[in-house]
């Protein structure tokens, strides 16, 4: 470096470093962001600390590229001295030509020597041009951007239904109604309405907890003249050996619960199955099975079980 | 050759500029430019309206610089023997007879050809070797003319008639060409007052032919960036509607560009016009400036032009313009 440009020197570096901390601060920025969105598109939802991180390591590293691998040299500080000072390409002349071959070079150098000493680096104003601010401009818009990606919450975990989603059960309208039950209090016969009310549900699968309003899942205990009803757990839900009543009359419970397998498997149903309605599941499941199991032969309760297992 | 020291150079070609100055009433960028032209050896076209002081600018110039001076007056009739001299036959002592080349009034270090396209082209075509190479030939003998040697050719722009336009030959050997304008009326009080002293010239020699050879020698030293020589010739090259790198502004304006010659002549003269202006370097200044009467005859503007009204250093400036803004 020039004994003429020092005192230069320090200004033109500062102005470097201001242009390579808002060149790769908006670097920083914009990689981040492009992370932050692919995330969510993935479905991948970290804590916010990490995109600060990621940030702040990206920025770092995107201004010691810039300040380090475009520092201006010579040629670069000699041509804005002569552009600020209006010194006519003296400077940049003085650094093309550094050899002392003839008359001229030498007295071209006295004289740029001179005019340089007469510079006051006050005057040397820190200039970041107007595409520096507009780089920050876009950098910020594509981070506040990214903000507004959604978060998917199938992608990858698509094929598995009992995770991370919630369901409403009160879109499940099923009067379970025993028909031609088998009651497992022999002579009490069940009748009238069952209401369950289910609370927060935890996955236990996905680890993550989901609310869900099940709402009113009605057993209207309807037709009851069979004396063989199974009742849940809580006494006021009946429902009988093999069949549900539903809005459409009475149908299989092995159909309903295989057209519910298969709409969650194919998405139509997103969740799991309410813990309230897996309960009654389980226990009919559970007394079909014994039943089974003392008439030998019946199988039908063991594939829906497996089925479902699947 | 004579040693010249840098710091005079400057002084030199102000004391120049006083001694015209006492002849010849405003003028200031005429004088200033021919002055350059002398010293980069080139020729130089002056155009203006008669009595705006063409002729007698040459006349206190060749004082000045205390050069052997030759006045052409071309008119039709004028023949190129008239001008280079010719073979003549001579009796010796003997009573023998002896062919002998009589040199012409162009065998001077400088010539003001008045009213050059009053001659005929076969009279201005005897003008080409001589601008160019410095040298007559007749009857395959070449004779060279002594240094310096420049020819300022006067024209009148309004009387057209009986004239013939130089060819675009002719025009691109001028290096520069001045356009003197009409004097303001102050300059007109001090023509009139100066005249009615005495009609003769009264400035004095300051420089002699040898002093001017080494001014010319010692600005080829001076130092030129890179970049301001692909200016200059950027600034040439885009004169030309036909090439690739043309611009804008002459695809819309201008019917054919400047010639190589020009791009010569912005180096040569900027190198001196740097000197002048106390510099020891050329400047992208330099070379817009000198863009002018380096470019104006050189280039020919089109109709869209003259539609819009726009002159050719109209069309100079556009170009500058379009060509600063790549740069």
């Amino acid at each position: 470096m020039k004994e003429e440009f020092k005192k230069f020197r320090k200004k033109i570096l500062l102005e470097h470093l201001i242009k390579a901390l808002i060149l790769g601060v908006s670097l920083g920025a914009i990689f981040t962001a492009l992370i932050f969105g692919a995330f969510k598109l993935i479905g991948i939802d970290l804590f916010f600390i990490f995109y600060i991180l990621i940030f702040l390591g990206a920025s770092a590293i995107f201004v010691c590229l810039l300040y380090f691998n475009h520092q201006p040299d010579e040629k670069n500080i000699a041509k804005r001295l002569d552009e600020t000072y209006l010194l006519k390409e003296k400077t940049q002349t003085m650094v093309e030509f550094p050899s002392n071959d003839n008359e001229i070079l030498i007295k071209q150098k006295e004289d740029t020597k001179l005019s340089l000493l007469n510079c006051d680096t006050k005057k040397l104003p820190i200039m970041i041009s107007i595409g520096y601010y507009i780089s920050l401009v876009i950098a910020i818009l594509i981070v506040l951007g990214s903000f507004f990606i959604p978060l998917n919450p199938n992608f990858p975990f698509k094929e598995d239904p009992n995770s991370n989603s919630s369901l409403d059960s009160s879109s499940i309208d099923t009067s379970l109604v025993t028909s031609d039950s088998t009651s497992i209090q022999d002579g009490e016969q069940g009748s009238g309405d069952s209401e369950v009310e289910s609370g927060d549900l935890t996955s236990a699968e996905s680890g993550e907890t989901s609310e869900i309003d099940s709402g009113d899942i009605d057993s209207a205990s309807q037709n009851s003249d069979s004396s063989n009803s199974i009742q849940s757990g809580d006494g006021e839900t009946q429902y009988g050996e093999g069949h549900v009543f539903t809005k459409d009359g009475f149908t299989e419970l092995g159909d309903v619960i295989d057209d519910y397998y298969n709409q969650i498997v194919e998405g139509e149903i997103q969740g799991n199955i309410p813990d309230d309605l897996e309960d009654i599941l389980d226990e009919y499941f559970k007394s079909l099975y014994d039943q089974s199991k003392n008439n030998e032969g019946n199988t039908e309760p063991q594939n829906v079980i497996k089925r479902r297992r699947q | 050759m004579k040693k010249l020291e840098i710091s005079e150079f400057a002084t030199l070609v102000k004391k120049i500029k006083e001694e015209v100055n006492k002849d010849v009433v405003g003028q200031e960028e005429v004088i200033y430019n021919v002055i350059i032209a002398i010293l980069a050896g080139g020729n130089v076209l002056l155009e203006g309206v008669p009595g705006v002081g063409k002729t007698r600018l040459v006349r206190s110039l060749s004082q000045t610089l205390s050069l052997p001076f030759s006045r052409i007056q071309f008119t039709p009739d004028l023949m190129p023997s008239d001008l280079i001299g010719m073979n003549i036959i001579e009796k010796d002592e003997q009573g023998k007879l002896n062919t002998r080349f009589q040199k012409g009034p162009i065998f001077a270090n400088l010539i003001l050809a008045d009213e050059i396209n009053r001659a005929t082209p076969k009279t201005q075509s005897a003008l080409l070797e001589v601008m160019q190479e410095h040298s007559v030939t007749v009857s395959n003998q070449t004779y060279k003319i002594a240094e310096p040697f420049f020819v300022m050719a006067t024209e009148n722009p309004i009387e057209q008639d009986g004239t013939y336009p130089l060819p675009e030959a002719q025009m691109d050997r001028f290096m520069f060409k001045l356009v003197m304008e009409f004097p303001s009326n102050e300059e007109l009080e001090s023509i009139v007052n100066m005249t009615q002293v005495t009609m003769d010239e009264v400035a004095t020699k300051i420089i002699d032919g040898p002093t001017i050879l080494a001014m010319r020698a010692l600005a080829k030293d001076v130092p030129v960036l890179p970049e301001i020589v692909t200016y200059a010739m950027k600034l040439v090259s885009s004169s030309h509607p036909e090439l690739k790198v043309t611009s804008e502004v002459a695809k819309k304006y201008i019917r054919y560009g400047a010639s190589p010659r020009a791009g010569q002549a912005l180096i040569t003269t900027a190198k001196i016009r740097a000197l002048i202006e106390g510099r020891f370097n050329v400047s992208y200044e330099d070379i817009d400036a000198l863009s002018y009467p380096i470019l104006r005859h050189r280039i020919k503007i089109n109709y869209n032009a003259i539609n819009e009204h726009l002159s050719c250093d109209d069309v100079i400036s556009l170009l500058i313009q379009e060509n600063k803004k790549g740069h």
